[in-house]
């Protein structure tokens, strides 16, 4: 009897072992085991340039050099038009929006949702805003002191079976006298080997 | 072994030689600064857990300086050195902490990779997020993509 249920137990290892095998795993998104993709932008490129951008604009904080207009009150910025260049269909919040999380913690930059390239990102508060200004319990819209544009273009490269592409982020901070206070460029750059068929 | 044979394997040894330093010169850095600096760095004293001596040859680390910027800021800056001959990639992260030593949640905190050349000196630079942000911390890794 002992013997049979060994065997039974041994048997049904295979159908355990598939049962609980799984293709699917969570990774972190900040870690290193996420993909890379030589022909789009990944989830890490976009964390990576927002990560430079935020800190060239906190070296321009630490310098004293992006003032608010309201004397100890944040800095406020709009978000104006970001161009997607590239072959790729995205999302350009993917980048600006980590940027804006960022500025926020810092507690020096706000952005406003009730004015922006495009449209309001915020139709509710910029309806109550409208409200409480026309009824004298607001002060209505706040000017921007500066807009956020930016573009992101991209550049193939192949020399014989390596094919290499670069996505190149560029963004300008523009204060209210229409000058670029702020600019930067982050260029990503990946290799592959392509492989015997297609690009 | 006759006097044709030692010449043969001579030559051979000295051609390799001159090869070898070729490669190896096309992938090392020569440098050159005032041998007497303007700046005035703000060096720090560390504390260094080197768990990886791959890694610790190809990111050396020489030396933090760090400095509150007239905004209030902190800010760090750590000289790196490759001690091999070769280029070597790796990534980094800074992470930073406020006053009661919590660490500042960021959302686009990612490993960032570099690559440095054989003997080349860089600089890792970062700011602090808010100005409550004191302490720092810079992860070192062997690059895996």
């Amino acid at each position: 009897m002992r013997q049979v249920k060994k065997f039974i137990a041994i048997g049904m290892l295979p159908v355990w072992l598939v049962g609980c095998a799984t293709s699917s795993t969570y990774v972190d998104p900040n870690g290193q085991r996420t993909v890379v993709n030589v022909g789009k932008i990944n989830i890490q490129d976009f964390s990576t340039a927002a990560d430079a951008f935020i800190q060239t604009i906190l070296g321009k904080l630490a310098e004293g050099q992006l003032q608010s207009s309201e004397p100890g009150e944040p800095a406020v910025m709009a978000i104006s038009r970001i161009s997607n260049n590239t072959t790729a269909h995205l999302d350009t919040d993917q980048l600006v929006k980590k940027m804006r999380i960022e500025l926020n913690r810092s507690g020096k930059i706000l952005t406003t949702t009730t004015l922006g390239y495009g449209g309001v990102e915020d139709p509710l508060a910029k309806e109550t805003q409208e409200y409480l200004a026309m009824t004298g319990r607001g002060s209505g819209q706040r000017l921007p002191d500066y807009t956020l544009t930016g573009k992101i273009l991209e550049d193939y490269a192949r020399d014989g079976r390596t094919k290499q592409v670069s996505y190149i982020f560029q963004m300008s901070l523009t204060d209210q006298a229409g000058l670029a206070i702020w600019e930067d460029e982050k260029i990503i750059t990946k290799q592959g080997k392509s492989g015997a068929v297609g690009w | 072994m006759n006097r044709s044979t030692l010449d043969f394997f001579t030559a051979r040894f000295w051609g390799l030689m001159v090869l070898y330093v070729f490669v190896l010169g096309c992938n090392t850095v020569n440098t050159v600064a005032p041998s007497e600096p303007v700046a005035n760095k703000q060096m720090i004293s560390d504390k260094r857990v080197l768990p990886d001596p791959i890694l610790g040859s190809r990111a050396q680390i020489l030396g933090v300086n760090e400095t509150v910027t007239p905004g209030g800021f902190a800010k760090v800056q750590v000289e790196i050195r490759n001690a091999t001959s070769r280029p070597k990639h790796f990534e980094y992260l800074f992470e930073w902490f406020d006053i009661d030593g919590n660490l500042v949640q960021s959302s686009s905190k990612v490993y960032q990779v570099r690559e440095i050349l054989g003997k080349e000196t860089i600089f890792l630079t970062s700011i602090a997020p808010t100005q409550n942000a004191k302490d720092f911390r810079l992860k070192l890794t062997r690059a895996k993509r």
